[in-house]
């Protein structure tokens, strides 16, 4: 069945298929495993290897997670097959790359009990092999006994590399763990997708870059996709994120004077937040901003106005990073915003220098929605981006990771800013924290769900009340910020779905470390989807009434659809 | 990040290719931004068609010896508030090139602590350029040349004085960095993964080059 060659309008070319992306992400899970067991790899800071020391201990936890382990695992499959592209697309033999595994009777299918609701990222996706729809999903069947190591091919090759750990051939050779036929289960789904869905429509073109590209694009989402909840975070990282998120929200009223940008780079405070009504109140407790700030929705000359668009779609852009799965992904958006700094500063006429850019970026970032979980993010990207060949990428990397570092470590002295502003500003908030759990309250009597989360509205309400306060930032709001173990066990009790049952696959995955991290958030996202795996991303549903099914994801395929739709969009206010 | 290798040594021309990670550091003011602008494009200000920013860019030298250095430039933010951020640039840069402003004493003092951060907590092979610039503004200097180029040569450092404006210097500065690199040291160092010859990657081999460094 060999595909015909054809040509893509694009490129014009037929030059040969690139795996570099595969191979890279597989590389990059190698060595964020081999850090992990070796040791850390410290996010950011100068004494980030004395940092790390204590978090060895959660990377060993973490790398022992199963599901870490199969995504390790299913990496090293493909390496160890000598995967390249062309054998993906043109699988002569198809037990040549990956193991081919029959599905048990009753198998439930590749859809795992993780959400793929709203996919699309993969054509055929949840319609592997056994899969019945109609059959309800399975408890984890009964071992079907060890009879999967006689049909894979792929494990009968000597690894490649004859210094690579022992414990991964054996992983792949031992398979009597149900976790590892999990493992079994994402090999299978992969290959019957290369065989049947992604064949028939990729072949044709499998000599054309372009369509390859896109093919490995679509394979790196399915993979973060797949093992997002997994591999996100580690216990430390979402600690600093909820601590880092307090310091933020306290400070987001920070504006380019404050950081001792020239007037009108930024526009005044709430502009550029879109996610959270009652911003307004904020700002009317505010007050005007001084003269020489940008009022955002005056009727301005032609540079303000594109200097307030840029920024929207700036803060839009950082948002979006949090929201989406592949390191690719977020790497895009990332330069997506940092060309539009480089575009408000050119519009200004002023040299884009980092003296520049990078308060822009930290003021962004901190009216982003991103704020909420911007450590993970740098400290995901840093495990599991892909080594580009584009330098400034890996410069703007570091200044991301500079300004995530600078708001989580801002206060009163960072900032050019008197005392009494400071305190005005912050008393301000105060006054916002409250108007927030005001609003929580009135969703309470307007919705069932609702009173369920405003049970948990006030915690953050008052966390950043607590850490409104100056000088008690500390213990206070630390503590606030714990979710306590009444309301975990009163969201257990209440909270529909899968997630009170047990025995699914998708529970085997719910009692891995990640969920038992954040059982608030995690529970707060129950009701708004389903048993909604993704929640951690979405930092929105939390503490909101249940948000509609049929609202579009935000990440669309497409790259930058949603820029356009922005364009399109009449301006804010 | 930081286990990257950001050196490579293209093998194409037996090795005559080699790219490095230079971090300008300094007040802010002191034109660092404004000196790679000139080293890079030529130019004083940054003009309308430039599509990337100012604060990272490359560009290469041509060495005595025939080989070519490209460097990497990664401006960072002089402002005190970021101070503490700095490590995060310079871990893992070849050289670095602390500029300070000959009409300013101020920024030459912290230019010192610069040096003493650099010489602390840097690479330790790192190769330590020290820039005077506004050399224009010479008939209102605070530091005189002899002074820091006392303190150069006392710390072991490359000087030069130079002005951003009138382009005078700017290159020598590089070209001296670039002569200053131990080309050998390149050399050992890895070559990024972008040579397309080899498209297995060789996992087992990495793994334990880390290791061993």
């Amino acid at each position: 069945m060999k595909p015909q060659q054809a040509r893509c309008t694009k490129c014009a070319a037929d030059g040969q298929p690139d795996d570099s992306v595969l191979v890279s992400m597989a590389r990059s899970l190698f060595q964020w495993r081999g850090n992990a067991a070796g040791g850390g790899h410290g996010i950011d800071s100068p004494a980030a290897d004395d940092r790390a020391r204590p978090h060895r201990e959660e990377h060993r936890q973490l790398t022992q997670d199963p599901w870490v382990r199969l995504a390790i695992a299913a990496a090293y499959n493909a390496l160890a097959g000598d995967l390249s592209l062309s054998q993906l697309l043109l699988v002569e033999s198809p037990g040549a790359v990956l193991p081919v595994v029959a599905a048990p009777a009753g198998w439930p299918g590749p859809d795992w009990g993780l959400s793929t609701t709203g996919s699309g990222d993969w054509p055929g996706e949840g319609s592997g092999p056994g899969s019945d729809p109609a059959s309800p999903l399975h408890p984890w069947p009964g071992s079907p006994g060890g009879d999967f190591s006689a049909e894979t091919v792929a494990l009968d090759r000597a690894p490649p590399v004859p210094g690579l750990p022992a414990q991964d051939a054996e992983l792949l050779a031992r398979l009597q763990d149900p976790i590892d036929r999990l493992l079994k289960t994402f090999a299978e789904t992969l290959q019957h997708q290369l065989n049947g869905p992604i064949y028939d429509k990729v072949a044709p073109l499998a000599s054309c870059p372009c369509v390859t590209a896109l093919f490995l694009g679509n394979l790196e989402r399915y993979f973060f996709k797949q093992f997002h909840s997994h591999i996100y975070a580690l216990p430390t990282e979402v600690y600093r994120d909820q601590l880092a998120a307090v310091n933020v929200r306290r400070h987001r009223w920070i504006e380019g004077r404050h950081l001792d940008l020239p007037a009108g780079l930024v526009p005044a405070f709430p502009f550029g937040v879109a996610d959270d009504p009652a911003l307004g109140l904020l700002s009317a407790v505010i007050g005007p901003s001084p003269a020489g700030a940008v009022s955002a929705p005056a009727v301005s000359p032609d540079s303000a106005g594109r200097t307030l668009r840029a920024f929207q779609l700036c803060v839009d852009a950082l948002g979006q990073m949090g929201q989406c799965f592949a390191p690719g992904q977020k790497i895009e958006r990332l330069m997506l915003a940092v060309r539009l700094i480089i575009r408000i500063l050119r519009t200004a006429g002023m040299v884009s220098s980092a003296e520049h850019m990078l308060p822009l970026l930290v003021v962004a970032l901190c009216r982003s929605s991103l704020y909420e979980c911007m450590v993970a993010t740098v400290q995901f990207l840093t495990r599991f981006r892909p080594e580009t060949t584009a330098p400034e990428e890996d410069y703007y990397m570091m200044m991301f990771t500079t300004a995530v570092h600078f708001l989580e470590t801002l206060d009163r002295k960072s900032l050019s800013i008197t005392d009494g502003e400071y305190h005005r500003l912050v008393t301000a908030f105060r006054e916002y924290a409250r108007s927030e759990e005001s609003l929580a309250k009135a969703r309470a009597a307007l919705d069932p769900y609702a009173g369920l989360l405003s049970h948990l509205g006030p915690e953050t309400a008052n966390a950043s009340e607590t850490a409104g306060l100056p000088g008690t930032a500390g213990g206070g709001a630390l503590a606030a910020l714990l979710p306590g173990p009444g309301v975990v066990a009163m969201a257990a009790s209440l909270a529909p779905g899968p997630g009170s049952g047990g025995g699914t696959p998708g529970q085997v995955a719910v009692s891995s470390a990640s969920l038992s991290l954040e059982p608030v958030r995690a529970f707060s996202d129950a009701p708004a989807g389903g048993w909604n795996r993704t929640g951690r991303t979405n930092p929105k549903a939390r503490a909101a009434p249940p948000v509609s099914e049929e609202k579009p994801s935000p990440i669309s395929d497409e790259d930058f659809v949603w820029q356009q739709q922005q364009q399109q969009s009449p301006s804010p206010n | 990040m930081a286990n990257r290798p950001t050196s490579m040594a293209v093998s194409g021309n037996n090795r005559s290719f080699f790219q490095y990670k230079l971090v300008l550091l300094g007040d802010s003011s002191v034109g660092k931004s404004s000196l790679a602008l000139r080293f890079v494009r030529g130019q004083f200000q940054e003009f309308q068609e430039s599509t990337i920013g100012a604060a990272f860019m490359t560009q290469s030298v041509q060495c005595s010896d025939g080989t070519t250095v490209k460097f990497e430039i990664w401006d960072t933010a002089g402002q005190e508030r970021y101070h503490s951020l700095a490590p995060m640039y310079y871990r893992g840069a070849h050289c670095a090139v602390v500029v300070y402003d000959i009409s300013d004493a101020s920024t030459f003092t912290r230019a010192k602590s610069w040096v003493r951060e650099l010489q602390r907590q840097a690479p330790p092979n790192i190769i330590i350029a020290l820039a005077g610039n506004k050399l224009d503004l010479s008939h209102s200097r605070q530091v005189s040349e002899e002074e820091a180029s006392a303190y150069a040569a006392e710390n072991k450092l490359l000087f030069v004085e130079a002005s951003a404006k009138t382009d005078a210097n700017v290159k020598l500065i590089f070209t001296r960095v670039a002569e200053a690199i131990p080309k050998s040291d390149a050399a050992t160092a890895a070559p990024r993964s972008q040579d397309t010859s080899s498209k297995t990657v060789n996992l087992g081999e990495e793994d334990n080059r880390r290791k061993c460094c």
